[in-house]
């Protein structure tokens, strides 16, 4: 099935279309959700989210591009995303379990959040984290995902020099921070 | 191979050259003389490692049904709980910011309303000059005073 031909069948509402797009593509998204999220449960969820918003809003994809990079490009987004409302989740959270910490009966409620579970991970990966989000794009997409400077460039829709920019201002960043690690 | 060539190459590889030993066969000879680079590729390789164990290779058959049952049970929920309590977070913030604002803007304001401003002329009319009280049960300006009069008394 080539692109035209699937996006056309999602359009139409064609289950054998969705299946294939599905099949096709599930391990490639799931991937590069989990570089983002370094947690199973998250990137399953949010591949999920993927498919449903590909499926649903098929129209919306241009053809100047492939398949396989649209749905890196939702796949990014949504995993950010997911990242950021965690982070604002957590926020009230701690807001609610400041105020609600004196009183009797309260039960703490279980927030799933990569950002919490980024206590326990390495120094590395924390600071893989921190990267500014053009730079963390670049890096996973690169060297977590192993994809080419040229695919990366493709899917963040930036010239090959840019690219390159970026992953030589994230490997900067990454050997300031872990330089100073080592130092302490 | 220095320190600096042997960083670039650590953070120049990608996690799959990590795990099938690509990188550690480069820079075996350094990593066995420095060991603060190996310490740099021991800690970089497992994360590299722990990051790819986590990677899926097979497809599972039924993700293509959970998608879809989800598919069904958002075209069955055409209001979106989500995005109603997102904008609810959003408004509340917003209305919050609002009265904080307005809060802290009357507390500026208050010190120079009408009001106050008029009570303030009339407590500072009404008291008396600093100076009038100064020195007025000195001990000493009662000795001052008695020997300026009496002088002029002498004087006349």
């Amino acid at each position: 099935m080539t692109d035209t031909e699937l996006i056309q069948g999602l359009i139409n509402g064609d289950q054998r279309a969705g299946r294939f797009l599905v099949d096709e593509y599930q391990i490639m998204v799931y991937n590069t959700c989990y570089s983002f999220l370094h947690n199973v449960h998250n990137a399953e969820d949010v591949t999920q989210d993927v498919f449903i918003e590909a499926i649903k809003h098929a129209s919306r994809f241009r053809a100047e591009a492939k398949v396989s990079t649209w749905l890196y490009r939702i796949a990014i987004n949504r995993s950010l995303n997911y990242i950021r409302n965690n982070r604002k989740r957590r926020f009230w959270h701690e807001i609610d379990e400041f105020l609600n910490s004196g009183k009797a009966g309260h039960e703490p409620v279980e927030v799933n959040d990569p950002v919490e579970e980024s206590e326990k991970k390495s120094f590395i990966a924390r600071a893989i984290d921190a990267l500014p989000k053009n730079q963390r794009i670049a890096f996973s997409l690169n060297k977590l995902e192993g994809l080419s400077y040229a695919q990366v460039a493709e899917i963040m829709e930036l010239k090959l020099p840019a690219v390159e920019s970026l992953l030589h201002r994230a490997k900067m960043n990454l050997q300031k921070k872990l330089k100073s690690y080592h130092e302490i | 191979m220095n320190c600096r060539e042997c960083e670039n190459i650590i953070f120049e590889a990608n996690a799959a050259q990590f795990v099938n030993n690509q990188v550690k066969n480069l820079l075996e000879p350094h990593l066995s003389l420095c060991s603060h680079c190996h310490q740099l590729y021991t800690d970089y390789a497992k994360e590299m490692e722990q990051h790819f164990s986590g990677r899926r290779t097979q497809a599972d058959d039924w993700f293509y049904a959970k998608v879809a049952d989800q598919i069904k049970v958002a075209n069955h929920d055409p209001v979106n709980t989500r995005n109603i309590f997102r904008l609810g977070a959003a408004f509340s913030g917003a209305a919050a910011a609002i009265f904080l604002g307005i809060f802290i803007g009357n507390q500026l304001i208050k010190p120079i309303s009408e009001s106050d401003y008029y009570s303030q002329v009339e407590v500072s009319a009404s008291m008396p000059y600093a100076s009038d009280n100064l020195y007025q049960d000195d001990a000493f300006l009662l000795v001052l005073e008695s020997y300026l009069s009496e002088t002029e008394k002498a004087a006349e």
